[in-house]
This record gives structure tokens, sequence and C-alpha cells, in this order.
């Protein structure tokens, strides 16, 4: 923690000190019905953690921005509880809510509209744990831009790599000048990690010396001038506040603005923003780590809430039924829970009025309010919501989440990631897919829950948790929904066979004309709209189509050498493509997938199947080496194509494994 | 007697950036102040302890340089090896030239260019060298402008200069990442496994390589060794260094090729307390990926020096050395009876030397000179009624009555009554009665050389 304290009365000069707290997660959390921001870490909710540590920090007043939905209005309550406890010498915190804000630039346009910003203020997520001193960072701000206006943020980061957790704006990779901590170079560590980094040299032409920080840990924290709203409101392109940055440092002759970066070697902060930083940041409150908020004191009322024994490292409400020797370390235990002497606990947290039972196990458990846990029950690595009951022996597996409400058990096993809601998710695509009564398979008999996927944003957190490279499931699950095609009713057939007719076209046209690959994508984007294609079967399509597109330029019994031909100028005309559609290491699967697909529709490939894998791996680096073999291994989508095209690229797939291997050594410098 | 280390001195460079002087007088012998240039690692040297010192000259000048040590009352013992320099041989073609001289008992080996002026003290380097564990600890130093972008005399010319980009680990002076100014394009590519293995890194264009290296004893020997990659590299700091650099951080060959060169691993010479002296010695956390590599990536070190720290292998900063060497001379020449004004030296009662004037031995200063801020060699002979301003003069010159010369470099004979002004001079031949010279270079011409 940074002890250096300016003096206030610098800092209030001419202005209130103003934070913006951004609350613009709109969606319920699998954890309880209510916005994110709400939820809470070790007993207190997460905006308490912000707000508490912007007081601190002696900042006037806070805007607590949020979108005006059902949810906006528990925040509104929240805050306003927040106000009345601390009476009217404390921080005021005023919540504005706006019907149509999906992101930072939103949130920034709209206060810049209504004038709410004034002078220099701090811009922090509402999930954000930190205890690092704002005051000297306003300070360093204020001096920064005393020796040069151009300056209009300090953004903070931490030096100290925490890995990203699931959240891939968590890390980030830095090039500034060592002498004036100017950004030069901000970029988010990518998914197909390269092995090399590249930096510019013309860099050296303003700035002598830089500064490379290779994983930066970014808790979203930033000190900005007036200026950013303004420069949000004329951009309207700019939706977070990486696309402000990114335009800042590429414009900055026509803008004229630079930001500048302050790395701090010590100190506490980082933002909630996945699961993975929930386990880990509540481990890290419960050691104390974010000191002076520790668990013992309320945030809300500054009071000692709970007992603390330093020797077990646990914590818990007097009113709680909790024997500080039994059995447990770094426990915290909420208001009126009982917990068994028998039951061995470590690295948990129980909400209030909780009952846990005899023998029950729990290792990082994160347990919300009402839950009550039967004996004999194991937990490891998972959150359950409010009101949740396990009966009798439920082991949960790692990475479970278990929704409000959920009745699980007696006598079953979760399988590790699940995710377990009490309402079946309404999707309007394939309601006919969920069943509305609970399958005690999955439940137990006395329970009540559905498996949810996981969506999109949180899969790679999974990932991360499983240390997998792919997910496994998502792999099985891609191939199934290979499978399933032929299920598909006669229109959706129609459909996709219309759809596919008319990639096959244009792709067709746009070699003939060698059109650019941006509007290639357009086109191919346009008929995804019409036709209503998922982005599977549109990925699964184009690289059929772009394996395909020169077919009509040759003859049915064409040697394999100009047949490779043809492939080759194809796939090397439509790389951009390709590329454009590949985000993740499963849109690389799909990719195989496909062309395995394509090997049962046309086997008349499969000798040119080895070179195209060679080419999207080696030249285009469209398929990663790693995914290649892990695709490879788990058998392909295995479909009946698989075993023959297993032949015609094994050779490859193990020149590909001794490459991995030897990569390092065979690495010279250059 | 055990030795520690073996000093070598890097002398047989031909000068490339400062042709006009280096005709005539091989750099390492150029006068720097009333000293030839190699006087000063030489000094170095010797302060830190040194008796014995191996030098490399290009071929032919091993006379000179043999008569340098008693000329200058040095006390050391020079033994004097030649390379052929009609070929331009790089750096380490010099230091293969003395392979068989390199001693087998010693630990490290200090290896200095002939061209280095500092006042920084080669004993602490050493012990950081020692106490990092490192196998190569180079010294860097701030890029000076005032030095590297003084204006020589004669006619303007637009220093081309790329820096060296050097990259250090912050905090600790690792060094992770050299290239040679002019070896780098648009972009500098760093391999993953060296951002993995540091937290934060300086990369700086505003150091320099100062060309004082102390390297482990194995780590010369891998340079030396035909079967390494470095076998067929030219230059130390252009190519060895880089590619010794990088290797820190690659994984270790496997051993089953045949073909395949000797390796850095292969060599490496692990001593009992090695990790120990790392682990007690090392002021900051142990690196995120420590254990990544199977090598221990601490071999390089920089041990960066605030201090004065000027190579003088251009005109500008040759000639900025020069001009500034009466206040320089106590530090970087320290404990010498050499001294600005040598005793030996005849001023004349009347003439006018100036406090900030250097007068070599032998010389004599006739009446009615004046003498302002300018540089007189060794057995020099200025007549009555000479105006030096600004002036470097070199050994054995002996400047007409009545000549008036301001801010030129003058090694050669001013015969002849005339001015100069802002002029390198290397030929008696060209200076005709009563002329003036303004911005030139006065020297033979290339036909008759």
């Amino acid at each position: 923690v940074t002890t250096k304290m300016a003096p206030l009365a610098d800092l209030h000069e001419d202005h209130i000190l103003q934070a913006v707290v951004l609350a613009l997660n709109p969606h319920q959390t699998l954890l309880q019905h209510g916005p994110k921001e709400l939820v809470p870490l070790v007993n207190t909710p997460l905006l308490d953690y912000t707000l508490d540590w912007l007081e601190r920090s002696g900042v006037d007043e806070t805007i607590v921005y949020c979108r005006a939905h059902t949810h906006a209005d528990k925040i509104r309550q929240h805050c306003r509880g927040f106000t009345t406890r601390r009476g009217d010498c404390g921080m005021k915190v005023c919540v504005v809510a706006s019907e149509d804000c999906h992101s930072m630039g939103d949130a920034m346009r709209d206060l810049y509209a209504k004038s709410l910003l004034k002078d220099d203020f701090f811009l922090v997520h509402g999930d954000v744990v930190a205890t690092i001193d704002l005051k000297s960072l306003m300070m360093k701000h204020r001096e920064r831009r005393m020796a040069d206006k151009s300056i209009i943020m300090t953004c903070v980061y931490l030096n100290c790599n925490q890995g990203n957790l699931g959240d891939e704006e968590a890390q980030a990779t830095l090039i500034t000048d060592a002498v004036t901590g100017k950004l030069l170079s901000h970029q988010r560590p990518s998914k197909n990690n390269t092995a090399k980094f590249l930096l510019p040299t013309e860099l050296f032409q303003n700035s002598s010396d830089l500064k490379v920080v290779p994983e930066a840990h970014d808790p979203s924290i930033a000190v900005c001038s007036e200026a950013v709203p303004s420069l949000f409101s004329d951009n309207f392109d700019y939706g977070s506040r990486d696309s402000l940055i990114r335009g800042v440092i590429e414009q900055e002759e026509l803008l004229g603005y630079t930001i500048c970066c302050e790395i701090l070697d010590s100190g506490y902060a980082t933002r909630v923003s996945s699961f993975n930083f929930y386990e880990k940041v509540s481990g890290e409150v419960i050691r104390r780590m974010s000191y002076p908020m520790v668990s013992e004191v309320s945030l809300t009322s500054h009071r000692i809430r709970y007992m603390y024994d330093t020797f077990t490292n646990n914590y818990w409400e007097p009113s709680a039924k909790f024997h500080k020797g039994s059995g447990g370390t770094n426990v915290v235990v909420g208001a009126g829970s009982e917990i068994s002497m028998t039951a061995e606990l470590q690295w948990s947290v129980i909400g209030d009025h909780c009952i846990i039972e005899d023998n029950v196990k729990a290792n990082t458990a994160f347990i919300m309010n009402n839950v009550v846990i039967k004996a004999g029950c194991v937990l490891d690595h998972c959150f359950l919501g409010d009101n949740v009951t396990l009966e009798e022996n439920v082991r949960l597996a790692p990475g479970c989440i278990v929704g409000p409400g959920v009745i699980l058990g007696p006598d079953i096993t979760v399988a590790a990631a699940t995710r377990l809601v009490a309402i079946p998710p309404e999707d309007e695509f394939d309601q006919h897919h969920v069943s509305l009564e609970p399958d005690p398979v999955i439940c137990g008999a006395k329970g009540r829950a559905f498996v949810i996927e996981p969506e999109e944003v949180e899969e790679d957190e999974e990932e991360a948790l499983n240390g997998e490279l792919v997910d496994e499931d998502e792999e099985d699950e891609v191939s199934d929904e290979a499978s399933d095609s032929p299920h598909m009713s006669d229109e959706d057939e129609q459909r996709e066979h219309e759809f596919k007719r008319e990639m096959m076209e244009s792709l067709t046209n746009a070699l003939r004309e060698s059109s650019a690959s941006e509007n290639v994508v357009l086109e191919i984007n346009a008929s995804r709209h019409a036709y209503n294609m998922s982005m599977e079967d549109v990925l699964t399509t184009v690289t059929q189509g772009i394996i395909r597109a020169g077919e009509d330029k040759i003859s049915e019994d064409c040697s394999v050498e100009s047949l490779w031909r043809t492939v080759k100028i194809s796939i090397t005309a439509f790389k951009d493509v390709l590329r454009n559609y590949i985000r993740k290491a499963r849109d690389q699967v799909l990719v195989m997938n496909a062309i395995e697909l394509l090997m049962t529709e046309s086997p008349r490939y499969l000798p040119v199947a080895q070179k195209i894998f060679f080419e999207l791996n080696q030249s285009f680096e469209i398929l990663d080496d790693e995914v290649v073999i892990h695709w490879f291994k788990k058998g392909g989508a295995a479909t009946s194509a698989f075993p023959s095209l297993k032949n015609a690229i094994e050779r490859f797939v193990v020149w590909l494994e001794q490459e991995e291997e030897s990569d390092d050594s065979e690495e010279q410098d250059d | 007697m055990h030795l520690e280390a073996q000093a070598i001195v890097l002398a047989a460079g031909p000068g490339m950036r400062m042709t006009t002087l280096t005709n005539h007088t091989p750099k390492c012998l150029l006068p720097l102040g009333t000293l030839p240039m190699v006087c000063y690692p030489l000094q170095l040297l010797q302060e830190a302890g040194f008796s014995d010192v191996t030098v490399v000259v290009s071929e032919g000048e091993e006379q000179r340089m043999s008569k340098v040590v008693e000329q200058y009352n040095l006390k050391l013992n020079l033994d004097i090896a030649s390379v052929n320099t009609s070929h331009d041989p790089g750096t380490a073609d010099s230091l293969r030239h003395v392979a068989s001289k390199i001693k087998w008992s010693i630990d490290d080996v200090v290896i200095v260019s002939s061209d280095l002026v500092t006042d920084v003290k080669l004993q602490q380097i050493m012990d950081r060298h020692r106490s990092s564990g490192a196998a190569l600890t180079m010294l860097t130093a701030n890029n000076q402008p005032e030095f590297t972008k003084a204006t020589p005399p004669g006619p303007k010319t637009k220093p081309t200069f790329n820096s060296d980009v050097i990259c250090t680990e912050s905090g600790t002076g690792r060094l992770m990442y050299a290239v040679a100014g002019g070896d780098y394009d648009e972009v500098i590519t760093l391999h993953n496994r060296v951002l993995k293995s540091a937290t934060s890194l300086d990369v700086s264009t505003s150091v320099v390589d100062a060309h004082l290296y102390i390297m482990k004893r194995w780590l010369v020997e891998y340079i030396l060794s035909k079967e390494s990659s470095c076998g067929d590299m030219g230059s130390l700091k252009a190519e060895i260094l880089p590619h010794i650099i990088s290797r820190q951080f690659m994984k270790e060959p496997t051993k089953d090729r045949s073909d395949r060169k000797l390796d850095i691993h292969d060599v490496m010479e692990k001593e009992e307390y090695d990790d120990l002296v790392r682990k007690y010695n090392s002021s900051v956390v142990l690196s995120r990926h420590h254990n990544s590599c199977q090598l221990d990536s601490r071999v390089c070190y920089v041990y960066h020096y605030q201090g004065c720290c000027v190579r003088a292998n251009t005109l500008n900063s040759y000639w900025e050395l020069n001009r500034r060497m009466h206040s320089l001379f106590e530090e970087v020449y320290p404990n010498s009876t050499w001294s600005i004004k040598h005793p030996s030296a005849d001023i004349q009662e009347r003439a006018q030397v100036s406090d900030d004037s250097l007068i070599g031995s032998g010389s004599v200063i006739c009446e009615k000179t004046n003498i302002t801020n300018s540089v007189v060699g060794n057995h020099c002979r200025i007549n009555p009624f000479v105006r030096l301003l600004n002036c470097v003069l070199g050994d054995h010159i002996t400047i007409a009555s009545g000549c008036v010369i301001e801010n030129s470099l003058i090694a050669a004979n001013v015969e002849k009554k005339c001015t100069i002004k802002n002029c390198i001079v290397t030929d008696p031949n060209k200076i005709e009665e009563n002329k003036t010279y303004m911005n030139e270079i006065l020297e033979a011409s290339q036909d008759f050389a």
C-alpha cells in the first residue's frame, strides 16, 4: 500500500474530486438475482469495496453509472443505503442510469452531455477491489499535465503477472517512454500466441529509452481529464477504453493527445471480472492482502462485524454457530449460520443463515446466503448461489456454479465445470430441445436443476480452470452438431442448401475477380444474415467453399498436382477472409471438422488434404500446432471420413509434433 | 601465483570513422591530450592491479607499441601480438589471434578497446561481475551527445549514426537483448521467452556499449571455438554478443544430432557455489519463469556507469575529448606522474599559456605566444608570435612564427606563416605563405600517398 499522501488542500483547490464508477453489467449473474456489482465477495457486495476505496482516497463525489434496467433500482437503493449510513460528512454517491448504454463510451458521452464532470476524475469499474492511493496518482497526473497539456489520461497498471484468468482485459503488453511514462503501444495478449514480440524501431525517434512490460496487470483504473468525455463524444465509434487508447495512440498527430501510464510495483488492485478472479480475490481478501479492507470490518459501517482468530485465520459473525477450532482454516462464516463441528472447511466463504451439516468437506467453496448443505457433501472450487440446497452426499467437482434456488441430490456427483440453474433457460430458437422437467440423472431424486451451457465469454475461464488448451466437452459438442445435421427439418435443410450455394457462388466470383477480402467478408456476412445462419455454419461453409472455389476451372479427373494448384491459389486468396472468422481454438476445430466433412462429400480432395493442413498451419498460421495435434488425437470430428483423412495427414501431424518438441532447441536467434 | 584475470587490449582497429587522421598513425596511437590513446585503457588496467597485458595491434605497429610503456612511464609488461589488417579483420579475429596466449588457469578475461576513456574503476565492475555470477559483464555508459555530436574542424559533415539498442531487465541489469546500430530495420523482434523471463524491460538507445567486457574463461573458449556458431563471426559486438545474449534464453539442443554445432550449454562451467552466489546476491525476486529455460539465463549482465565514459572512435568524440582533456585528465588518468603541463616542457617567461591548455613533454613554447584552451603534444616547438586558440596539436609539431591557428586539429608542421581556422592539417606541404585556410582538410592527396 502506497503510504505517500498528498496534501488534501492541493487537490481541492478549484473543484471537488470526482469519480465515475461504471456498473454496466446488466445481466443477472449466475449467483444471485441482481446486478454483478452487488454480488457479495467475502460477504460484502463488490460495489462496497469500490465505494469504500474511493471514499478513503478522498473522493468527494462518485457517480455510479448503470443501465436503466430493472436492476438499476437495486443499485440505486444500495447506494442510498451506503450514503445514509455514512451521514452528511461522507462521500456523495449519485446513481445515473441511462436507457441506451452498452459501453464505457456510451456512459462517457452521456455524462458529457449532462455536463456532470467538471475536472479531472477517476474512472473505474464497479467490481474493482483496490487499495492503491488515488491521491498521489491524481497529484502525479496533474503534475504531468502541468508539464505537458496533451496528456488526457493516466492509466494505472500493476507490474505483476497474474494471468488473465478468463478476462482478456486484465492483462496488457505495454511499451512506454521510460522517461515521461507516455504510453506508446498497448496490446491485449492475443489468443494465438506468437513466439515473437515485435518492437517498432520508429518509436526510438521520439523516445530514446523505452520500457516494455510484457504482462502488466490491468485493473482498469484511470485518471481522466475532462478531455476524455469530450473525446468520446467526438468519436462515436469509441466504445471501450481500449478503443480510446488505440485511437489516441494511432492518431496522436491528428488529435494532439497523449496517454500516460503509471506502472506500480506494489499495491493491490484488481477487477473481479470472472469467476476465476472472484476465487482469487476472495482468497486474497481472506489472506488480508487487501488491508485495510479485511473481512472482519464492515465496509459500510466501518465497525468490527466478525470475530477473527489469527491462528486459524477464521472469521465468524458472533451469532453464527461456528467453533473456531473445528477443523477449518481460512474460513469466513456469516450471521446466523450453523456449521457442524465435524465439517472440514478450507478457504471457503459462507454467507448468512446457512446450515452446514456433519462431515461436509469444502475446499475453496463460495456459498451465498440461506444455503443448506446436508451431511456428507463434498465441495471443491465451486460457487453456490442463494437458497441452494444440497441433499446428502452430493459431490461437486471443481468449477461448478450452482445458481440460486437449485436443489441437488441426494447421492449424486456433478461433473466438473457444470453450470446449474433452477429455472430452465429460455432460448427462443431451441425450445424443443430443453425438457421442462428436471433430469433426475443430473440433479438427483429430490433435485431441481437444469444444466446451461456457459456463455461464449466465460468459456475461456473454464479452459483456464481445467488447465486445458481446448475444452473437451466443447469439442464433442461441436462434433455432435455436425452429426446432428440430418435431423434438421426440411425447411432448415433447404435454407442451408441455399446458403451454401450462394456462398459457393460468391466465393467463385470473388476468386475470379480477385476481390478484396473485406468485400468478400461483407458479402458473406450479408448472406449469413439473410439466411439466418449460425457462425458455426458460416465457418464450415466458408472453409469448404474456399477449398472448392476453383473447382469449376478444373476437370473431374485432373491430376493431383493441378488440383492442388487450384486449391492453393484459392486458399492464398482467401486467407484473410478465413482468418477473419477465426478467433478461438474452437473456430480452428470447426475449420478442421469442415475439411473432414468435405472429404465425405468429395473424396477427390483426400490426396491434397495434407497440403491443405500444412498450408493453413505453417504458411498462414490459421491453425495452431497444438490445436491440430489435439484435434487429430481426439479423432477429428469422428465422421466416417476420419480414418482415410487420418491416413492422409498422419505424416504431417507426426512431423508437427516432432517440430513442436524440437522447436525450442532449433530456434536460433533470427 | 594464481592469476584471477587476464587483460586483452584490442588495439588493431583501423579507425574507419576518422580516416583523415589514421592514414599515417594507427588509431590506438593517436594523441589524446598529450598521450597516445591506448595509454588510457592501459592506465585503467594498471590501476586495477594488472601487471601483464596482452595487446593486439595491426601488423607493423609492434615496435611503436612496445615503446609506449617506457615512454609514458607505465609499469606494465606488454605482450604484443599483431594481426594483418589488410583485409579488415573484426574484433573477433583479433581475439582469435591471441587465443593461444589465454592462460588456462585464469577465471576471467577482461577485454577492452584501445579507444576507451573513462574514470570507472575496473575493480567495481569486476566485483559486480563476480557477485552476479555472470559469464559476461558489459560496461555501458550514457550516450553523451556533447561528445558524439560535437563538431570537429574541417568541412561540415552530417553524422549518420544509428544507435545501438540495448535491452536489460529493469532493476537487475540483466542483459536481455542487444543489437548494434544499423543491424535492425523497422522492427526489433524479441523472442517470447525473453519477455517471459522479466517483468519489465528497459529498452534503450541512449545507452552505449563501452567495449569493455569481462568474460568467464569458458565463454571466451566458446567464442574462439571453431565448432561453435561464433567460429565464423567477425565482430565481437555486432555478431558474437547478440548471439550469446540470445542463447541465454534458448533450450539446450538435443544431443543426438551429429551435425549440430557446439552449443553454449555444452561448455558452460558451473561452479560449485554458483547457484548460492546468485541466490544471495540477486537483489530482486526471481523471474516468473526462471525455471522454464534449462540454461540458467543469468549469463549476461551490464554494468552501467553514469560517469565519464567515452570512446574516441569517431572524429567527433576524438576532437571533443581532446578539447575537454584539461578538465577530465585527473579523473581518467589518475595517480600518474604525467600532468597536464609536463615538467619537462619549456614554457618561456613571456609566453601566455592559459590554465586550460595541455603542454606535452619536451615542448618549447617561445616568447610572445598566446595559447588558449589548446592541446600541444610532446616535443613540439611553438615559435614566437604564434596564437593558438582551441587547437589540438600532435607530437613533434613545429609552428612557424606569426601563425594564427584557431579551432583546428594540427597533425603536421606548419612551417610558413599563415592563418588556419577550423581545419584539419595532416600534410605540411599544403601550407603556403601568408594564406588563410578555413573549414578545410589539408591532407596529402590519395594519388601520391
